[in-house]
C-alpha cells in the first residue's frame, strides 16, 4: 500500500524467500490475531478513508462473516481466553479478502487527487 | 409538458435518422458495426452510440433491464474509471448523455470537432469493458428510482406509457421505465451487456465527422467486440385496448390511438400529414386560434384547453390518435370532438387544408434535423414529394378500422369510456 518494499524481490529470490519465510511465519504466529479466530484483513486500521470505503463494498456475506470474527475475538479477550491449537484460525484460512478492494480504492482515491491537482491535461 | 415534450422524451430520434436514410451512407466495419457519419459544416460534432437493446426486448422475467442498462452507461469500466470519463469530457468541455428508448439504448457525446476520436474510444470502453460493479449498482438504482418518479410525476408521461402497454401489450408496450417490482443484479446486466453489447446490434452515428473518419476510428476502437447476431425482433402486434389510471390529477386526460404506420414508411410520411391536418400545436405563443380542426376544439371550450394529434413511428408498428388535456368535466366532450374532426378527415380533406398540412409537417421534419444535419431537409422534403390530397384520408378511413385504444388519466369516475367517443 505505502512505503518502500522489497516483497517482490524477495518472493522472486529463492534464496531469500527460503530465508525469510519462516520469519514471517513466525512472526505472524507471534502476533497472535490468529489465535484470536481473525484474519490479517480484520485487523487493519480500519480509520481511514480508503479502508473504510473498501469495507463499504464488501460483499454483504463478507462483512457478515467479517463481523462474526469480530465478536468473536471480543468473546476470547472478555473471557480471558484464547483459541485451542483447533480452533485457532489456519494459516490457509488467513484468507486476503480486503486487500484487494483497498487496492483498487487507493488507485481509484489516487486518481481523483492527481485529477484535483491537475496542472496541464493531455488526452 | 406538452405531448410533444412528453414524446421527446419516450422516444429517441437518433436511430431514425438511419432508418430514414438521411445519414449520406450506412457502412460497416469489419465485425459488423454500423457506421455513419453527416459531415456538416459546424464548430461542433456529436457522436452517438446506438445499441438496439431498448425496453422491448426486456425479457418477462427482467423486465426494467434496458432501463438499468442505460443508467450503467459511462460507469468504470476496465480502461477508464467512470470519475475519469467525467472529468476528462469536462476538460475538453463535451456534453455526455443517455437516452432510452423503446427499441435502441444510446448513449451520446457533443464536443468539439476534435474531440471526436476521445468519445469514439470511451464509447469503445463502455461496450467492451463497462464493470457493472456491485458498490456502483447502488448509485444507479438509485438513480433508476428517480427517473421513474420523475414520470409518475407527469401525467403526460404516464398516459403514453398507458397507450403503449395497451395497444402492444408485451414488445413496444414494455414500459421504459423499470417497473417497482424489477429484480435486476449486477450479474443479470454483466450476462445483458454480453448478449446485446455486440458489433451487430451497435451503431455509431456521428455529425460533424467524415464516414471514411468514423469508420476508421470505429474500425480501432470497437476491433476486440464480439460480431454477436442481429437482434430477433418478434413483429409487433397491435391489440388495443382501454386502461383507466386513477390519479390527484387537476385536468383529465384522454387519449385515443389507432393502429398507425412503421417509421420510414410512405404511410407513416402520410400519417405525419395527418397530424399536422389535425394539427392542435400553437404556432404562435399564446394564441388561442389555429386554422387547424383541433385548434378550432380547443378554443371553442375554454381555457387550458391542450388538444393535439400524435404519430408515433417504430421499426415495425406506430401509433396514430389524439390527446386532450381539460378540465374535468369538459374532458369528454373535447376528446369527442377531436374524435369527430379525425372522422371528418377520413371523409374529405379540401386541397387547402392538405397544402396547410403538407407544409407544416415537411417543416416539422426538417426542423428536427436542422440543429445537427441541415443539409438533410431536401432529403426530407423528397420523402414527402408525390403526395397526393387523397392519401390523407384514405389513411384517416384505414385508421378507425382498426381497434382504438383508449387512456384515461385523473378522477376516472368523472370521465369518459371508449364507446363514448368513437
Amino acid at each position: 500500500m505505502s512505503g518502500i518494499t522489497l516483497v517482490n524481490q524477495v518472493k522472486a529470490s529463492k534464496f531469500w524467500n527460503g530465508l525469510l519465510q519462516p520469519v514471517a511465519n513466525a512472526f505472524v504466529e507471534a502476533s497472535g490475531y490468529r489465535k484470536l479466530g481473525m484474519r490479517y484483513d480484520d485487523v487493519l486500521r480500519e480509520e481511514t478513508d480508503i479502508i473504510r470505503e473498501a469495507i463499504n463494498r464488501l460483499p454483504p456475506n463478507e462483512t457478515y462473516e467479517r463481523l462474526y470474527r469480530m465478536k468473536v475475538a471480543c468473546q476470547y479477550s472478555l473471557s480471558h481466553t484464547i483459541a485451542t491449537k483447533e480452533t485457532a484460525l489456519k494459516p490457509e484460512d488467513d484468507i486476503r479478502y480486503l486487500t484487494p478492494i483497498i487496492d483498487q480504492v487507493a488507485i481509484e482515491f489516487a486518481e481523483k487527487e492527481d485529477f484535483n491537482n491537475l496542472k496541464s491535461f493531455t488526452k | 409538458m406538452s405531448i410533444a415534450a412528453a414524446r421527446t422524451k419516450t422516444v429517441n430520434l437518433v436511430p431514425t435518422i438511419l432508418k430514414a436514410g438521411f445519414a449520406t451512407a450506412v457502412s460497416k466495419t469489419g465485425n459488423g458495426v454500423a457506421v455513419a457519419a453527416i459531415n456538416e459544416q459546424a464548430p461542433t460534432a456529436s457522436v452517438s452510440l446506438v445499441i438496439n437493446a431498448g425496453s422491448r426486448f426486456d425479457a418477462g422475467d427482467k423486465a426494467g433491464i434496458a432501463h438499468f442498462a442505460k443508467n450503467f452507461g459511462f460507469k468504470n469500466t476496465g480502461k477508464r474509471s467512470g470519475f475519469r470519463i467525467a472529468r476528462e469530457t469536462e476538460l475538453v468541455g463535451g456534453v455526455l448523455s443517455s437516452n432510452l428508448g423503446r427499441e435502441t439504448i444510446s448513449f451520446t457525446a457533443e464536443c468539439l470537432k476534435e474531440d471526436v476520436p476521445y468519445f469514439v474510444e470511451v464509447f469503445g470502453n463502455i461496450v467492451s469493458e463497462t464493470k457493472y460493479a456491485e458498490h456502483e449498482f447502488h448509485g444507479v438504482a438509485t438513480s433508476v428510482a428517480a427517473d421513474c418518479s420523475a414520470a409518475e410525476g407527469s401525467p403526460e408521461v404516464a398516459v403514453v406509457e398507458a397507450l403503449h402497454t395497451a395497444a402492444f401489450r408485451n414488445g413496444l408496450g414494455n414500459s421504459l421505465y423499470a417497473a417497482p417490482y424489477s429484480d435486476i443484479s449486477t450479474e443479470d446486466l454483466k450476462q445483458f451487456a454480453a448478449d446485446n453489447f455486440v458489433a451487430n446490434r451497435i451503431a455509431l452515428v456521428a455529425t460533424g465527422v467524415s464516414q471514411e473518419k468514423l469508420k476508421e476510428l470505429a474500425n480501432s476502437s470497437f476491433a476486440d467486440i464480439a460480431s454477436g447476431s442481429a437482434v430477433k425482433t418478434s413483429a409487433a402486434k397491435y391489440f388495443g385496448g382501454d386502461a383507466r389510471l386513477a390519479s390527484h390529477s387537476e385536468q383529465g386526460h384522454v387519449a385515443v390511438a389507432f393502429e398507425g404506420a412503421a417509421a420510414g414508411t410512405q404511410e407513416f410520411y402520410t400519417a405525419q400529414v395527418l397530424r399536422a391536418l389535425l394539427g392542435g400545436d400553437h404556432f404562435i405563443k399564446w394564441s388561442t386560434s389555429g386554422a387547424s380542426p383541433l385548434a378550432a376544439v380547443a378554443s371553442q371550450t375554454g381555457k387550458d384547453v391542450k388538444v393535439s394529434a400524435f404519430n408515433f413511428g417504430y421499426s415495425d408498428a406506430g401509433l396514430f390518435g389524439i390527446y386532450a388535456q381539460a378540465e374535468h368535466q369538459e374532458v369528454a366532450q373535447v376528446a369527442k370532438s377531436a374524435v369527430d374532426s379525425l372522422k371528418a378527415a377520413a371523409k374529405a380533406v379540401s386541397a387547402e387544408d392538405f397544402k396547410r398540412a403538407l407544409s407544416q409537417a415537411k417543416y416539422e421534419a426538417a426542423s428536427r434535423y436542422e440543429v445537427r444535419a441541415s443539409a438533410t431537409e431536401a432529403l426530407v422534403a423528397a420523402a414527402f414529394q408525390g403526395k397526393q390530397s387523397t392519401g390523407a384520408d384514405v389513411f384517416a378511413a384505414k385508421l378507425l378500422k382498426s381497434k382504438p385504444t383508449t387512456v384515461v388519466l385523473g378522477k376516472t369516475s368523472e370521465l369518459p369510456y371508449a364507446d363514448a367517443l368513437i
